[in-house]
């Protein structure tokens, strides 16, 4: 199974980055499995709360942050042993 | 105050986007303003352009796009704004653009050529301009107007009251009131829209007030959203309003007259824009017949 890093997406806003976010919650631990879709990291930023999916199904292998993490664009929060590719 | 919840969700259409409006190097105002609603408009193939680049000569204390000194205009951008439109194969578009006080005309006559490259490239089309206040000159207005958007929105932005403390100072209540009477005026097909954001320390007292206002100046459709702090530097949010808040300033504005509300704590100008100029054009239909 191949693991992937799930991250902050570059694409969000793309040509307006320049803002910081904090960890408020992380809703996987490791060995918890995940579809498509599914929460996985909640971000706060000033103007909202990022939900971050997973965009894979598999099973949780690493956590990267915690409550309180400082993240950006493309920062790394879990990683993914994805089921059914590669 | 508890912050709204974004679902973060990427998809081939969203990335089509991104490729599409970099390729074309084209402004949108869903990523120029942090819009919540990019995930679902851009996972669905559908953006909001900004013309006239992405940094704005005002500097009303709600927004996020840039402010400063902004870039010269891009005589290929109407080009570029209409095979954007083609490429993603809208039947409905919304264009706005940042405030140009630097231009002569405010960039009224990029508006005006913009929306007709777009219709030239797009006959079927339906084009909705979101535009600035073009300093209440009526001229600058008439060469929009003259253009032939489907729908000619202008925001108020807010109560009369709050206008000093949120808006730029070249901005005004009565100013944006006479922009939207002076469009229909100047063709009285033409469909009108304006939004109030909430959340800024208005009373409903002066929301309704607002509302009335907005139809005296013959405003057709309605927005009501919440303003939702885009960063430290910005104005600090007031209030959150509940969606019966919601709905009781729905129920007062349709009482008013209203052809179309669009009330909700994510609603944003051109959110929804299509479902609201079909919907308000039925009911002007019945109303007429």
């Amino acid at each position: 199974m191949p693991s992937k890093a799930i991250k902050v997406p570059e694409e969000l806003w793309p040509r307006r980055g320049g803002w910081r976010g904090r960890v408020v919650s992380v809703l996987k631990k490791p060995g918890d499995r995940v579809s498509r879709g599914e929460p996985l990291v909640e971000v706060e930023i000033e103007k909202a709360i990022l939900v971050i999916e997973s965009p894979y199904d598999g099973v949780v292998s690493e956590v990267l942050v915690s409550q309180g993490s400082p993240v950006e664009l493309g920062s790394e929060l879990v990683r993914v042993d994805v089921v059914g590719e590669g | 105050m508890e912050k709204v919840r974004i679902r973060v969700s990427v998809n081939d259409r969203y990335r089509g986007v991104v490729s599409l409006v970099s390729r074309l190097g084209i402004a949108t105002v869903c990523e120029g303003a942090l819009c919540p609603n990019i995930f679902e408009c851009w996972g669905g193939g559908v953006a909001t352009f900004m013309i006239m680049g992405d940094v704005c000569t005002r500097g009303c204390r709600f927004c996020y796009v840039r402010k400063g000194r902004p870039q010269p205009l891009d005589p290929m951008e109407p080009l570029k704004v209409a095979e954007a439109v083609r490429v993603l194969g809208l039947d409905y578009v919304t264009i706005t653009s940042v405030d140009r006080d630097d231009l002569p005309d405010g960039g009224a006559g990029h508006y005006a050529e913009t929306i007709r490259a777009v219709k030239r490239l797009n006959p079927n089309v339906k084009v909705e301009v979101l535009i600035p206040d073009f300093q209440g000159d009526e001229d600058a207005l008439r060469v929009v107007v003259e253009a032939g958007p489907d729908v000619l929105a202008h925001n108020i932005e807010t109560v009369r009251r709050l206008t000093p403390m949120v808006r730029d100072w070249r901005a005004g209540y009565d100013q944006s009131l006479k922009v939207l009477r002076v469009a229909k005026e100047l063709n009285s097909n033409l469909i009108t829209k304006s939004s109030i954001l909430l959340g800024f320390g208005e009373s409903f007292e002066e929301v309704v007030e607002a509302m009335f206002d907005l139809r005296r100046a013959g405003v057709d459709i309605l927005v009501l959203s919440q303003y939702l702090r885009p960063s430290p530097k910005h104005l600090p949010l007031a209030k959150m309003y509940t969606l019966e808040e919601f709905r009781k300033l729905e129920g007062v504005a349709y009482k008013l007259g209203f052809s179309y509300v669009v009330a909700h704590p994510l609603a944003r100008t051109s959110y929804k824009a299509k479902e609201a100029y079909i919907e308000a054009t039925k009911r002007l239909k019945g109303f007429e017949s």
